[in-house]
C-alpha cells in the first residue's frame, strides 16, 4: 500500500534520516564562500561552493561570535559542523560550528593548477613565443587602475623619457575585474609598442583576477610584448606565466620598458667619440695609400677630413673635460702626425718645390700618350695656371 | 610636428648601424664622411629630443586623474 505523506511529514523524515547519520556529523567541508548574508538577527547565511556544486550553510549567532574574521565572498574556508535540514523550506544545509580560513590547497588553488596546466599544454607559456621588448619604444600601453599607486610608480620611472603613454584603465580587483582587465588589454591592440599590465600589492583574493583565463588569453593575443607586474615579488599569477616578461613590481616593469635617460645621454656622447675614432683609424689605414692618392683631388679631401676630425676632437675635448679629454690627447698626437704626412704628400707641398701638375680635359697627364699634339693642356703651378699647346710628343717605352 | 620627423627609436637604431659600419672600416672615404656627417646629425637630433622631452599621457577611456594630467 502506497503511503501518502504531507510535505511536513516528508521533510521531517528526511531530516531525521540525515541528522541521525553519524557520517554527516562533526565533519569538515572545504570550499569557497559566496552569497554571504549577515542577517540582522546575527546569524550568517552563505553558500559554500566548489567548481561543480554548492551547499547552503548557516552560522548561528552564538557560534559566530568567536569567528575572528569577517566572512567575505571568494574566501576559501574550512567549515566544521553538521548536516541538517531546514524544514520550512526542505533545504539541506550545513550548520557550521566553526570556520577556518583555508590558506592551503583550497578550491582556488586546485582551480589555479588546473588552468595553469591547461594553458601550458596549449602553449600559452611557451618560451619560444616570448617576444623581445623594444629597445626604444615610442608608445607604452599601461593596463591598470587610474587611481592606483602602481600607475604612479610606472610614470615616475618613465620620467622624462620621450614616449607616448596610453593608459587603458581597468578595474583590478573585485567583481568584474577579470573582464575589465581583458578588455583593457585588448583595447591596446595596435596602439602600443609594449604593454605593461600592473597592479600594486594586495591579498591573494585581490590579485585573483589575474589568474583568470580571459586575462590570460587577452595577454596571449596582444599584438605587442607584454610585461606583467602583479603585486609583490612573491605573488605569481597566471598572467605572469603568459606575459612575455614578468617583472617583480610595477617599478621594475617600467625600468624594463624604457632605457635609462642618463645612460642614453652618455651613450650618445660615446657614439660621437667612437665615430671620430673610427673615422680616424680609417684615415690611418688609408694613409698607406697616400702617395697614390696625392696625385688626385682626393688628397685634398683627405686633408680637410683630417682637419675636420681635429676640430671635432677639440670640440669633444672641451665638452667632455677631465679624464675623457685625456684619452683624446693620444688621438690628437696621432692626428698631428698624420697631418704632417698629408702635408708632405699633398699636391700643394709638391708644387711649391717647383713641380707642376699637367692635365687635359680627360684628367691628369701622367704619360706623353695622355695628350695629343696640338691639344691645349693645363699646367697647375704652386701659384696660378698656364694654358699650353702641345707642340710635339716623345713617347717612352715602358721600362719594366 | 612634421610628418617626416624621425622618431627617437628610428634615429637611435640608425645611429647604432652607422657607428657599427664606421667601426667596421670597410667604407671608402667618401662613404665614411657621408655616414659621419649623418651620424653627427643624428646625435644632435637625439640629444635634442631627450632635452625637450615632455610626458605625453592619454587615456583610452578619457578617464585621467587630475594628478596625472
Amino acid at each position: 500500500m502506497t503511503q501518502v505523506f504531507t510535505v511536513t511529514e516528508l521533510n521531517e523524515r528526511i531530516r531525521d534520516r540525515l541528522e541521525n547519520d553519524p557520517r554527516l556529523h562533526d565533519l569538515w567541508a572545504q570550499g569557497e564562500i559566496s552569497n554571504v548574508v549577515n542577517h540582522r538577527s546575527g546569524h550568517r547565511y552563505f553558500t559554500l561552493k566548489d567548481r561543480d556544486s554548492q551547499l547552503s550553510c548557516v552560522l548561528f549567532k552564538n557560534q559566530g561570535s568567536s569567528l575572528g574574521f569577517e566572512l567575505e565572498n571568494g574566501q576559501n574556508i574550512l567549515v566544521f559542523g553538521d548536516v541538517g535540514v531546514y524544514r520550512p523550506q526542505g533545504r539541506v544545509q550545513l550548520v557550521a560550528r566553526g570556520i577556518k580560513r583555508d590558506k592551503g590547497l583550497g578550491f582556488r588553488h586546485l582551480q589555479f593548477e588546473a588552468l595553469k596546466k591547461k594553458l601550458d599544454l596549449e602553449g600559452l607559456f611557451a618560451v619560444e613565443r616570448k617576444r623581445a621588448l623594444p629597445k626604444y619604444p615610442s608608445r607604452i600601453g599601461i593596463v591598470t587602475s587610474p587611481q592606483g599607486a602602481a600607475l604612479r610608480d610606472v610614470l615616475r620611472i618613465i620620467g622624462a623619457y620621450p614616449v607616448q603613454i596610453i593608459l587603458s584603465p581597468a578595474q583590478v580587483q573585485g567583481e568584474g575585474a577579470e573582464e575589465s582587465i581583458a578588455l583593457a588589454v585588448r583595447a591596446l591592440c595596435g596602439r602600443a609598442d609594449v604593454v605593461i599590465v600592473c597592479r600594486g600589492g594586495g591579498s591573494v583574493e585581490d590579485l585573483w583576477c589575474f589568474n583568470s583565463e580571459v586575462v590570460a588569453r587577452a595577454i596571449f593575443e596582444c599584438d605587442s610584448p607584454v610585461i606583467s607586474a602583479i603585486g609583490h615579488e612573491t605573488d605569481v599569477t597566471i598572467a605572469d606565466f603568459v606575459a612575455d616578461v614578468r617583472a617583480p613590481t610595477p617599478t621594475a616593469a617600467a625600468k624594463m620598458a624604457v632605457p635609462e635617460m642618463e645612460e642614453l645621454k652618455s651613450w650618445l656622447k660615446q657614439v660621437e667619440i667612437r665615430m671620430v675614432r673610427a673615422l680616424w683609424s680609417d684615415l690611418e689605414r688609408k694613409g698607406e695609400r697616400l702617395e697614390y692618392l696625392s696625385r688626385s683631388i682626393s688628397a685634398r679631401k683627405m686633408y680637410s677630413l683630417a682637419a675636420e676630425a681635429r676640430q671635432r676632437l677639440d670640440f669633444l675635448g672641451e665638452r667632455l673635460g677631465g679624464a675623457a679629454a685625456g684619452k683624446l690627447e693620444g688621438l690628437m698626437g696621432r692626428l698631428d702626425l698624420a697631418e704632417g704626412r698629408l702635408e708632405a704628400v699633398s699636391p700643394q707641398a709638391t708644387l711649391s718645390r717647383g713641380y707642376a701638375l699637367a692635365r687635359s680635359r680627360r684628367g691628369l697627364l701622367l704619360r706623353s700618350e695622355d695628350a695629343e699634339p696640338g691639344e691645349v693642356v693645363e699646367l697647375i703651378l704652386a701659384k696660378g695656371r698656364l694654358l699650353c699647346r702641345v707642340l710635339g710628343r716623345e713617347d717612352e717605352e715602358e721600362s719594366h | 610636428m612634421s610628418e617626416r620627423e624621425v622618431g627617437l627609436e628610428e634615429a637611435l637604431d640608425d645611429l647604432e648601424r652607422i657607428v657599427a659600419k664606421l667601426e667596421e672600416g670597410k667604407l671608402s672615404l667618401e662613404e665614411s664622411l657621408v655616414l659621419f656627417e649623418k651620424g653627427t646629425m643624428l646625435v644632435r637630433l637625439c640629444q635634442g629630443k631627450l632635452e625637450k622631452a615632455q610626458k605625453r599621457i592619454e587615456s583610452l577611456t578619457g578617464e585621467l586623474p587630475s594628478d596625472l594630467g
